[in-house]
């Protein structure tokens, strides 16, 4: 394995950035754990914005009054090979972007790559669903000096921030994590690959162990020390022996069930959790884990750890059993709601789940498409009543609303405290889902289960976190898929990409379209914001396939590039 | 000396193998899918589809999958034989990491025909299977 950092006349960078008056900015330097734990703002140094997940940020340079006059400051291209799914951090003068198992150090400047560090993966990667894994990263994270980033074969890599040159790269093989090996030649070809970025709290870096169903494996999260990478603990979300929910699933099931924390997740200082969504229960076709009568506590389920001992403190299953291929890998933002910390999830089922944080109790379930014909609705115990009949194995399938990837999909909404709003990528679609026998190769296990879409239009909205009523609605007409993620802002703008490449900028409070222009391919990820030099930048990254293939409606081809647009 | 005797003995097969036309990788593939129509093959076959290519190629094989988009194999035109060389080596799309794996030793030769089999039930105007 090889791993390079590439300097591109980083000296005279650094040195303009010092002409500039950026040395001495509170934002310069080291990040502190003081500054990992404030809102968005001067930086952006987290995925997700800020701890709570709320993709929110304290500017107000540009607002819902001049959000017209913005004009394009630079781009740049990565060379993608594949889907851009992360949201850059920002700090320092510099942007961090991970792409096909490189990192990318970007001068807020004018675009130029400042440095660029490459992970060559191991030989005998692969396996039948690596190649739609493989290159794809939901974030990187920063943390005194250095970006951390978890490439594909579930390697953190600490990079200078300034430089890109590794303090170290740790390796978890030997903590029960194999990466996935070529299925035509090995015995065993069943492993994790992670496509989630780390989420930094102070002492540790969290690292979501997601892509547990290319063949059935347990999810799990670990804290690693920054210092050296050494695991500090492992959370297991599906719940092991001793643990409340265990008996939710057939003896042997555990190990293969899936639940995969397929995001950034969110934590809180105050209690000391980490909060994620998991992915579904594997295998799809339910016959080997309770055929839908068994709950599978842990996936499909938002699940709190206790980051001082990795242990989880409350797990809830938002889709029990789930036969559905539903899963809820959607970010559970914290919300302070009329004094309780709320977490918020809008997620595949189509609904918008409260639950207290620090106990996980079910507060309420709003529906935010308009279309939901799996289940009647949540009871007052959180749990789904009125859920249609499964598919029989071999038979017809079954049409259900929404399909399999969702009311939203694991592109991530946010939240304006200013004003209530949940800001929600959200599409209305339906599937047509059926169940076969299970195929089992080299010990992957495959679905049991198929899809056939039924393809309804990109609905971008703000829902009232407190009232649970849409206030507006941006319909992309015709056009399938999800807007890549949300950004909403102090001046009161709310910013996003369309499935079909029209970077929008609208009102918060009313969805006016303020500005809109076609950066010409599908958008898989957010925006973010950050002031640099004095000036407000938007930064939004996108490429890759559009959704599913559908580049004919959306008029678009697969490409990539890294746009800034500032005033 | 034994690995030098086995070295041989494989060139001349494969030697063999190139004098009769038969691929660099010595399957036999027959001229039509002897399965065509073969109704409990073709249940087989749906069956592998539905697990192992439904992914990509979607549980309609219109190339709308949940794992990205594979080709739209209702309008599969290049024949049984190119089919089933496809599957086993797999394709590669240029400038992109993801495209099809290959299959070979990982699914039989019968259930790639199988899957086949299924394909054909699906075809629309302008698919050729022959």
């Amino acid at each position: 394995m090889k791993h390079k950092a590439t300097g591109l006349a980083l000296k005279s960078v650094v040195a303009a950035m010092a002409t500039a008056g950026l040395v001495g900015l509170v934002q310069a330097g080291p990040v502190s754990d003081a500054m990992l734990g404030a809102e968005a703002g001067e930086s952006w140094l987290h995925a997700n914005g800020n701890w709570a997940g709320h993709r929110f940020s304290t500017l107000n340079q540009i607002d819902n009054k001049n959000a017209g006059q913005l004009k394009l400051a630079w781009a740049v291209s990565t060379g993608g090979k594949t889907d851009a799914m992360a949201t850059p951090i920002y700090h320092d003068g510099l942007l961090y972007f991970p792409q096909d198992n490189k990192v990318f150090a970007i001068s807020a400047d004018d675009g130029s790559i400042v440095w660029k560090y490459e992970h060559t993966l191991p030989e005998d990667w692969g396996g039948y669903n690596v190649p739609f894994f493989t290159g794809k990263h939901r974030g990187v994270a920063i943390s005194g000096d250095h970006v951390y980033f978890l490439s594909n074969d579930n390697k953190l890599h600490a990079l200078h921030y300034k430089t890109g040159k590794a303090k170290f790269v740790k390796d978890y093989q030997d903590k029960g994590l194999p990466y996935p090996k070529d299925f035509s030649k090995a015995q065993d070809s069943n492993g994790y690959v992670s496509t989630v970025g780390p989420l930094a709290i102070p002492g540790a870096i969290l690292l979501p162990m997601n892509a547990t169903d290319t063949g059935g494996l347990p999810g799990y999260v670990l804290a690693a020390s920054p210092e050296n990478g050494e695991m500090l603990w492992k959370a297991n979300m599906i719940p092991v022996k001793g643990e409340e929910g265990y008996d939710t699933w057939p003896e042997g099931s555990h190990e293969y069930g899936g639940a995969g924390p397929w995001i950034v997740g969110s934590y809180d200082p105050e209690l000391k959790m980490y909060f994620t969504g998991t992915a579904n229960a594997y295998e799809w076709n339910p016959k080997n884990r309770g055929g839908g009568e068994m709950d599978n506590v842990g996936a499909a389920s938002i699940v709190a750890v206790d980051t001082t001992n990795g242990k989880a403190v409350w797990r809830y299953v938002g889709v029990p059993g789930d036969p559905w291929d539903y899963d809820i890998p959607q970010t559970p933002m914290v919300i302070n709601i009329d004094g309780k910390k709320t977490i918020v999830q809008p997620n595949k089922t189509g609904y918008i789940h409260h639950l207290d944080a620090r106990t996980g109790k079910f507060l309420k379930a709003d529906k935010f498409v308009d279309k939901v014909t799996w289940i009647k609705g949540y009871d007052s115990n959180g749990r789904p009543v009125g859920m249609v009949p499964l598919p029989e194995e071999g038979g017809d399938p079954v049409e259900v609303w929404p399909g399999l990837l969702g009311g939203t999909n694991m592109y991530p909404s946010a939240y304006n405290p200013k004003s209530g709003n949940i800001h929600i990528p959200a599409a209305e679609s339906g599937m047509k889902y059926g169940f076969e026998d299970i195929k089992v190769i080299a010990n992957v296990r495959h679905f049991g289960a198929y899809q056939e879409f039924i393809w309804g239009d990109e609905i971008d909205k703000a829902v009232n976190v407190k009232t649970g009523k849409e206030v507006w609605r941006d319909v992309q007409k015709g056009k399938p898929g999800y807007a890549g993620g949300m950004l909403t802002t102090a001046g009161g703008i709310t910013v996003y990409t369309t499935q079909s490449g029209h970077f929008k900028v609208v009102d918060e409070a009313s969805g006016k379209v303020l500005y809109d222009v076609k950066l010409g391919t599908a958008a898989k990820s957010g925006p973010m914001t950050f002031m640099h030099k004095g000036k407000q930048m938007i930064v939004q990254a996108l490429g890759g396939q559009a959704q599913f293939g559908r580049d004919e409606i959306l008029k678009t081809e697969f490409g990539h590039g890294i746009y800034a647009f500032t005033r | 000396m034994r690995s030098l005797v086995r070295v041989l003995i494989l060139a001349v097969l494969l030697g063999a193998a190139n004098v009769v036309g038969v691929s660099a990788h010595a399957e036999e593939v027959p001229e039509a899918n002897p399965f065509s129509g073969d109704a409990k093959a073709i249940r087989e076959g749906r069956s592998w589809f539905r697990n192992a290519c439904a992914n990509c190629h979607g549980g309609r094989a219109d190339g709308q999958g949940e794992r990205g988009t594979g080709a739209d194999l209702r309008k599969f035109n290049k024949g049984f034989k190119d089919f089933v060389t496809i599957v086993l080596d797999g394709r590669q799309v240029q400038g992109r990491i993801q495209g099809m794996p290959g299959w070979r030793g990982v699914l039989s030769m019968e259930d790639i025909y199988r899957i086949g089999a299924y394909l054909e039930t699906l075809a629309i105007e302008g698919a050729n299977w022959k």
